[in-house]
């Protein structure tokens, strides 16, 4: 079953209105299957997070579609997603457990619920000793996991990470990749955006790869990496032969 | 329709407003107006009521005034800004919950000080005898707060924060002008300048009907019928501000 699928998808963009529209996104398609894994790679300003927009409709597309759960993308689907941007930012003066209930409120979830629900993640993200913290107390990384923490509330269908691990110090990265690795195995659905190519290979078991706009891979990672040792190795070839077959 | 995702979005903005201290600066500021009007009313020769009911109307409505500019034309796009808006947006609530949650605090934040203001004028003049006049006068004052609120996230939606600001104030001296406007294009004799002055009239909220922040209509309220008049009336104008600012809303790019 495809949860999410993206077809033909383009977007452009004009930084000024007697300037000509920039095309950012040219012709992205790409579909993610229930129990995937995906790795979203690519440059910085290749259009990973323009997609990702796209699909959760904080932009709008000039053509194509996103379909959740083979259907065309309404509210209700809403209830099923989770997102997480890159570096979050969040209503500060809230303590992390009223962040929670502010997700779980919104996301129309029966309130005598909520106790049970917000322990069991913030046991799985490690802030069982910070909920009564406010965020604006909260380092970086407690930052990142409070808003994995949202993004899980609701036991979504499909998770969406924006660079979960960007500008996080070592340790904080651990901690991140053992949530995502605990993720992984309870089969959950997650399409991560990242440049981080150890990160990717270590968790995700497809891979995209976007560069300038247009999807350029999209396919099992074995498959990606089964001639080189690492995926930095094979994705440094890649944009090697991808060169030559532009230049030629 | 659920619209708990209302109450809980205005909730967070009332919240955001307080933390933020805009609001006990507005409060500072009208506490320190109201203390000037009762130094001005025990200094005077005349009525002591006059000027202190006067003075004091006045500054509630400047202070509902700033509150409904300021937060209408930041609540969202600041939300934009700092990027908090992504979250609330991937929740399954319609965009213009989000519009009716700004205008929710902002109607939070309003009745709170316009409470205050009321019961600080009456414990400064110590005619609890006024007690009704003067809820009709700041019930007009807090209705007319509404419609500049709605124009105010319209705009705020629209341009850049600073410039729906401007815009706002510029827009309440409008609707308190055009009368005016239409005394001096009488004296140019034009008539495309009249007509355009009879379509302003239409389109801008006629505050000027409904002026009533003075001493004389604490001690001579106006009809019932009146008073419902500006209760329907502002209750459309600011349906139609917020209807245009949820429009906007719901195309809008956040990038």
């Amino acid at each position: 079953m495809k949860i999410l699928e993206v077809i033909h998808l383009k977007k452009s963009f004009r930084s000024d209105f007697y300037k000509p529209a920039q095309q950012v996104l040219k012709d992205i398609s790409f579909s993610v299957e229930k129990g995937q894994f995906v790795g979203f790679i690519g440059p910085n300003g290749a259009g990973k997070t323009t997609t990702l927009k796209c699909a959760l409709e904080f932009i709008f597309p000039d053509s194509g579609e996103v379909r959740f759960f083979d259907e065309k993308f309404a509210l209700h689907h809403r209830q099923k997603i989770g997102f997480l941007p890159e570096r979050p930012f969040f209503q500060e003066f809230l303590t992390g457990i009223e962040f929670l209930n502010l997700h779980w409120s919104l996301s129309q979830q029966p309130a005598e619920n909520f106790k049970n629900r917000s322990m069991e993640v913030l046991e799985q993200v490690k802030l069982t000793h910070a909920k009564d913290k406010k965020l604006k107390d909260y380092s970086k990384g407690m930052l990142q996991r409070i808003g994995i923490a949202q993004a899980l509330i609701t036991e979504p269908e499909l998770l969406i990470f924006d660079e979960p691990m960007s500008g996080l110090d070592p340790d904080g990265r651990i901690l991140i990749k053992q949530i995502l690795l605990g993720l992984k195995e309870q089969k959950k659905t997650i399409l991560m955006s990242s440049h981080l190519l150890e990160d990717v290979e270590e968790l995700c078991s497809q891979i995209i790869i976007v560069h300038a706009g247009q999807i350029v891979y999209s396919g099992p990672l074995a498959e990606f990496t089964k001639n080189f040792k690492t995926l930095e190795a094979a994705y440094r070839q890649f944009k090697i032969d991808l060169n030559m077959e532009i230049n030629t | 329709m659920n619209l708990r995702s209302i109450a809980t979005l205005s909730w967070l903005g009332t919240q955001e407003w307080i933390r933020l201290k805009f609001f006990n600066i507005v409060v500072f500021m009208s506490v320190l107006f109201l203390g000037f009007s009762y130094l001005l009313s025990t200094l005077t020769f005349a009525v002591q009521e006059r000027l202190l009911f006067d003075f004091g109307l006045a500054g509630l409505e400047i202070g509902l005034l700033f509150i409904s500019a300021m937060i209408g034309s930041y609540a969202i796009q600041r939300e934009i800004d700092r990027k908090t808006l992504f979250v609330l947006l991937v929740r399954p609530i319609p965009r213009w919950h989000i519009v009716a949650g700004a205008f929710g605090a902002i109607i939070i934040l309003s009745f709170i000080f316009t409470l205050g203001f009321s019961v600080s004028l009456l414990l400064a003049s110590g005619h609890w005898s006024f007690v009704n006049h003067l809820i009709i006068i700041v019930l007009s004052s807090f209705f007319k707060s509404l419609v500049i609120s709605g124009f105010a996230l319209a705009m705020g939606l629209l341009v850049r924060p600073i410039l729906s600001l401007g815009m706002t104030f510029c827009y309440w001296f409008l609707c308190y002008s055009v009368p005016d406007i239409e005394f001096f294009v009488k004296k140019l004799n034009s008539e495309n300048l009249d007509r355009a002055v009879k379509i302003l009239d239409v389109v801008t909220p006629q505050f000027y009907r409904f002026n009533w922040k003075a001493f004389y209509f604490i001690e001579n309220s106006p009809q019932v019928s009146e008073i419902a008049w500006v209760i329907f009336y502002c209750i459309g104008w600011s349906s139609l501000w917020l209807f245009v600012a949820a429009l906007i809303f719901r195309r809008k790019e956040i990038v």
